[in-house]
């Protein structure tokens, strides 16, 4: 939309704004929004970019928690997230699969990824630490074997 | 401390070490929720997940379920605010002088460095989820079913959603 029906960026720059927000922390919708919106309006197009992205999708957020609180303890209600839980577990499970398979095939990524995974996951250390930890290193790793 | 501020807090660090999106904070908002505070059970993190997921938008909406679930509408609110509002600063700050940056030689070493791990914490929240979804083996052998059918083939993940409703209504998981 951003290129092709408002020609607001050029290719190029998409690109480059896209790399630049899947570095940063957060949704890279949310911070598309904000870097292009700050780009034309300063601090009011990003606020404005954000409140448009989020005012719908939160406003079913908050329906879906009140329904939660209410009806998550229906026993008909329950039975059909158990199961949908289940089958969505294996969704994000396989996303990190293809993830994993389309990263470069070296030591380094590889060993970076098993020690997130036993570290957050089996271990279940906390968050913070490890990525301070981890982060720093591996990208210093790339670093020193960027061809 | 009472939750509302225990919550503004932590999701307000994570906002900021959200890499690659919220779903790599999801392992540590687990932690957080069902292991240090018991706010919720593993089986109803797994089922507000599963809710965001249906919900259009970013399903990183998640956390608005769990906020709501701790404290009402103020710790939905607060939740959702705590996490979105760092990061939307540090990327609206970052964005002002990252042009100066162009095409700079450690930005694919930063990029190249960030990916395993991002892609650790995507198979973390994975394995968390499946573990709060594993009522017994059909549910397990629809999680792996469904794993492998999404890597392997095209099928739209839709019908193997259909398949654990009617496995659920059905008593089976």
């Amino acid at each position: 939309m951003l290129v092709e029906e408002r020609r607001w960026l050029t290719a190029q720059e998409f690109t480059d704004v896209f790399g630049l927000c899947n570095l940063l922390p957060g949704p890279n919708t949310l911070n598309i929004t904000i870097v292009v919106g700050s780009r034309f309006h300063g601090w009011r197009g990003a606020l404005v970019g954000v409140a448009g992205l989020l005012s719908l999708p939160l406003t079913v957020a908050l329906l879906l928690a009140a329904l939660f609180a209410h009806v998550g303890t229906m026993p008909g209600f329950a039975a059909v997230l158990r199961g949908v839980g289940a089958a969505v577990a294996g969704l994000v499970l396989a996303t990190g699969i293809k993830m994993a398979a389309s990263l470069g095939r070296t030591p380094r990524a590889l060993g970076f990824l098993i020690v997130t995974v036993v570290a957050i996951a089996l271990l279940r250390w906390p968050l913070v630490p490890i990525l301070l930890a981890l982060i720093p290193l591996s990208v210093l790793v790339a670093w020193i074997r960027r061809a | 401390m009472n939750p509302l501020g225990s919550l503004a807090l932590r999701f307000a660090m994570l906002s900021l070490v959200a890499v690659g999106g919220m779903q790599s904070v999801l392992p540590e908002v687990h932690r957080v929720v069902v292991d240090v505070n018991h706010w919720m059970t593993d089986a109803q993190f797994t089922q507000a997940y599963t809710i965001a997921q249906a919900a259009p938008g970013p399903n990183m909406l998640v956390v608005t379920i769990i906020g709501w679930h701790v404290a009402g509408l103020p710790g939905a609110l607060v939740a959702t605010g705590a996490l979105i509002t760092p990061c939307c600063m540090l990327t609206f700050t970052v964005s002002r002088v990252w042009q100066r940056f162009h095409g700079a030689a450690w930005r694919q070493a930063v990029e190249r460095g960030l990916a395993p791990v991002t892609v650790g914490l995507i198979l973390a929240t994975g394995w968390l989820l499946a573990r709060g979804a594993s009522t017994g083996w059909p549910a397990m052998v629809l999680t792996a079913v469904t794993a492998g059918l999404v890597t392997f083939t095209r099928v739209n993940p839709l019908w193997l959603f259909t398949a654990g409703a009617v496995l659920g209504v059905a008593g089976l998981i």
